[in-house]
């Protein structure tokens, strides 16, 4: 049995003992989705005697390129039984064992109890404080991560040593944060990252994890950058006076019972619409359509109609425009939510497009090349 | 110091990821970033001068309370990250 882990019983800090050790191990992957999927193929090749993973979804064809649990012939089946057959192709010693639900305040603790180590690779805000405050009532050690566009984000957090709400308390407004769906990933970045999370999963299995350190990796430039943390004596769940004893409604903590969907990047969030919606705003003949990306950006391609506007110009175009309905757009929809709230203030009937111009073009809608007059 | 800036912030602006200053406070660094990239301290503060909720800004291990962090001293800071939360898995 122990032949297939030959190659790494030979490093000095795994041996004999080491795989009986990971062998007697149970850890939970949270999300069967990218990172789950990386991290999971990892822990079961490497020997972690019983893999749990917990998804109520099934498998979609645009999970494919970043979710390597699963193939063309698991679209329709669910993740959880997608990935115990793969797991138990890849490794007979591994016991899977599923959990085909969402994790809510009910079942989370019940679902975590048996486990000795927790990976997240949830895909959303209220999972991720659900997954951290259960860790940290149960006293479990959490393997974070999370990824955005060309950035991930990994965090190991030992009980005593701090939280993931020692490093965010509070979960960003509505609409502040895109997600993959919107801004984009690119499948091998969350493939670095899942595996990174087996990485320090296996470390701490091992004994070998001693930092406390959250890590960003910006793929794009190639560089990792550690960023030191210290638990918060006020956080709220592992404080010293914590008011966090039990899980609590994490949809409406992070304001999603609200009834609001994810309203794509921006600071105004409320202010903030998806390409859909912006329909109807243009159908209206007197709305104005600004533009505040510089020159070159504009003129690669820009909403027909929409005019060019320097952000620094911003102050004096109000000025000129006070009663003016306008439509504020940029690349990703970041500077334009800036400038949407800069209107607002201002009392103007300001709207920001949420996922600016790319996610215009996404949507099939045309771009112009054409220079629109400021008026 | 070393001032480091989320990543989409950073792309969105056109600015690099990563910035030496001798910025004395947050304050500062927030008007310096501003000359350089309009519009840059709207996103990071509000315009009452806290820093926006859903970032955290840590100086050197330690998380800046939001109301404070305006004023407080970067004089001795040697990394300064302006971090915010992201959700994909
Ligand atoms: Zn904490």
């Amino acid at each position: 049995m122990m032949a297939r882990y030959q190659r790494q019983m030979v490093l000095g800090e795994v041996g004999q003992k080491g795989q009986r050790r990971l062998l007697n191990s149970r850890v939970l992957v949270v999300g069967a989705g990218a990172l789950g999927s990386a991290a999971a193929t990892y822990l079961a090749l490497a020997g972690v005697g019983t893999v749990g993973l917990v998804d109520g979804d099934v498998v979609e064809l645009s999970n494919l390129h970043r979710q390597i649990l699963h193939d063309s012939d698991q679209v329709g089946v669910l993740k959880t039984e997608s990935a115990q057959r793969r797991l138990g192709a890849l490794n007979p010693d591994v016991r899977v064992v599923e959990h085909p639900v969402f994790l809510n305040r009910d079942n989370t603790l019940g679902i975590f109890a048996p486990y000795d180590v927790i990976v997240n690779g949830s895909d959303n805000f209220p999972t991720r404080y659900l997954v951290n405050d259960a860790a940290v009532l149960l006293q479990k050690p959490l393997v974070d991560a999370a990824i955005l566009r060309f950035e991930g984000q990994l965090a190991v957090f030992r009980p005593g040593l701090g939280c993931y709400r020692c490093l965010f308390p509070e979960p960003p407004p509505l609409g502040t944060v895109p997600d993959c769906a919107v801004a984009g990933i690119l499948g091998a970045v969350a493939g670095v990252m899942g595996s990174m999370q087996a990485v320090e999963t296996l470390k701490l299995l091992l004994g070998l994890s001693n930092d406390n350190r959250l890590r960003i990796y910006d793929a794009l430039a190639g560089t990792w950058y550690p960023v030191p943390f210290m638990r918060d004596p006020a956080c709220r769940v592992c404080g010293d006076a914590p008011t966090v004893s039990t899980l609590i409604d994490y949809e409406n903590f992070c304001g999603v019972a609200a009834g609001l969907d994810d309203r794509g990047s921006g600071v105004a969030g409320e202010w903030s619409v998806t390409v859909d919606e912006a329909d109807s705003l243009l159908a209206d003949p007197n709305l104005l359509v600004i533009d505040v990306r510089d020159p070159r950006e504009y003129a690669a391609g820009h909403i027909p109609g929409a005019v060019r506007l320097n952000l620094e110009d911003l102050d004096a175009w109000v000025s000129h425009h006070a009663d003016q309905k306008t439509l504020v757009v940029c690349q990703v929809g970041i500077r334009s939510a800036s400038a949407t709230e800069y209107l607002r203030l201002n009392q103007m009937d300001a709207w920001n497009l949420a996922g600016g111009t790319r996610a215009w073009e996404a949507s099939g809608r045309p771009l112009s090349q054409e220079d629109a007059q400021n008026t | 110091m070393t001032v480091h800036l989320p990543g989409d912030l950073a792309h969105e602006f056109g600015a690099p990821a990563h910035h030496i200053t001798t910025a004395e406070n947050l304050n500062a660094l927030l008007q310096e970033l501003d000359r350089q990239y309009p519009g840059m301290a709207n996103w990071i503060a509000e315009v009452n001068g806290s820093v926006r909720q859903h970032l955290s800004v840590f100086v050197d291990g330690r998380r800046l309370e939001p109301t404070a962090a305006l004023t407080t001293s970067l004089a001795h800071a040697q990394e300064v990250w302006i971090l915010r939360a992201v959700s994909g898995g």
